[in-house]
């Protein structure tokens, strides 16, 4: 098991930077950990552009909240947390927003907004349409999770955060987050045999008519 | 173990964390059984397709935006706290707009009334105008053409003007007032929305 690390003596010059006012020492800070916070606010949100936008809103609020940071605990479990909360809020706010207008829930259904989630980059149009799909399920299987297991499954299963890690950034204790673990990954079981099932039945139904 | 420790145990059984010993137990339970076996074999097999997630690059702009924004208030707090400038706009305006109704030019508002309508107001005109014109032939006069200016006249030194200009004037006051109280009001809310865009 790895240990939550301690703050290097570079990040701990870096962040004092930062403390004082210092742009381009967080210019360096967050193109460290950019890649994850973004990768993190994706698969929480499920879209390109809300992804940009939670990064962003983590960063501000993260420099906003740098003078109170102390260095107990490791500036990345800092950093995570405030990436994991600030798309739990979001997924709230939706959801509170989804409750009040119901007309939202038709414009804004989580399986709408996913097709334009991948860009073009490959050049074989059968070779995108195929990882896109895949893509494109992948996500829409997470999104079916609900937002607290959701954070679970991405940190472990896609960022490889350690358990410490986890536990540390969602400040819950060992115990709770390896039951919440396991209840995630036993709903993601689930979810994912209803679409392979799923897949199946389409198959066969496909074949009697032919 | 019974198949609930199982269960328990089945995100560490899977990420390889489990004491060796633990992990025996485990395998042992696996190989008796079957719902068990079948549940860590499709939990293993759902993780693993996730897996195949694809790596995320985030957009190239994000570092700059933020910085821009924190460049911005950075600024924004060297200077000023937002909404003072308005505040003091507002102040100021108000201040105007005393002052510009408590001054002796005031007046005029009654003159106006009176000369836009009844013929008593030209009588009182005509009489305006005569004291005017004694004022001008004596300089010692003038005072005494202030004073009459001061109960409901227009700018003493104009007389000629005021007859053509007198319509204009007092709308030209209740415009001012207009105009500065929607001026006034504007600051006001312009201050109280810069300050409420500082609140996270």
């Amino acid at each position: 098991m790895r240990q939550v690390s301690k703050l290097p003596d570079w990040e701990k010059k870096l962040i004092k930077r930062c403390q004082s006012g210092d742009l381009c020492a967080y210019d360096q800070l967050m193109q460290r950990y950019e890649k994850k916070v973004y990768a993190l606010c994706y698969r929480m949100s499920g879209s390109k552009d809300d992804a940009a936008d939670l990064a962003q809103e983590t960063f501000l609020k993260a420099f906003r909240a740098l003078p109170m940071f102390k260095g107990q605990a490791s500036f990345s479990t800092w950093l995570y947390r405030i990436a994991v909360n600030t798309c739990l809020d979001e997924q709230r706010k939706r959801k509170k927003r989804r409750q009040l207008v119901s007309l939202d829930q038709a414009l804004k259904t989580e399986d709408g907004e996913l097709p334009r989630q991948f860009p073009d980059e490959a050049p074989d149009p059968l070779t995108v349409t195929v990882t896109r799909e895949l893509q494109a399920e992948i996500q829409a299987l997470l999104t079916k999770l609900p937002p607290a297991q959701r954070a679970v499954v991405v940190m472990r299963d896609l960022e490889g955060f350690s358990y410490e890690e986890m536990a540390a950034v969602l400040q819950i204790k060992m115990g709770t987050l390896k039951s919440r673990l396991n209840r995630a990954r036993a709903r993601l079981r689930e979810l994912y045999r209803q679409k392979e099932e799923q897949i199946c039945v389409l198959t066969h139904q496909k074949r009697k008519g032919g | 173990m019974t198949c609930e420790d199982v269960k328990a145990g089945m995100a560490e059984y899977l990420d390889g964390l489990l004491p060796v010993e633990q992990k025996a137990a485990y395998e042992k339970h696996l190989q008796s059984c079957a719902h068990c076996r079948r549940l860590a074999v499709e939990t293993k097999n759902a993780v693993e397709w996730l897996q195949q997630a694809e790596e995320l690059v985030p957009p190239p702009n994000l570092r700059s935006s933020v910085l821009k924004t924190l460049q911005q208030e950075k600024q924004r707090r060297r200077r000023l706290a937002p909404g003072t400038v308005q505040m003091i706009a507002a102040a100021a305006v108000f201040v105007l707009l005393i002052i510009g109704n408590l001054l002796p030019g005031s007046d005029n508002y009654y003159i106006g009334t009176r000369s836009s309508g009844s013929p008593a107001a030209y009588e009182s005109y005509g009489q305006e105008v005569d004291v005017r014109a004694a004022a001008e032939n004596e300089d010692s006069l003038l005072k005494t053409a202030d004073e009459s200016a001061q109960e409901g006249l227009a700018d003493t030194g104009r007389q000629n003007q005021t007859d053509r200009l007198r319509p204009t004037i007092i709308p030209l006051r209740t415009a001012a007032n207009l105009l500065l109280s929607t001026v006034l009001i504007c600051l006001l809310l312009l201050a109280r929305k810069k300050r409420r865009e500082l609140l996270p």
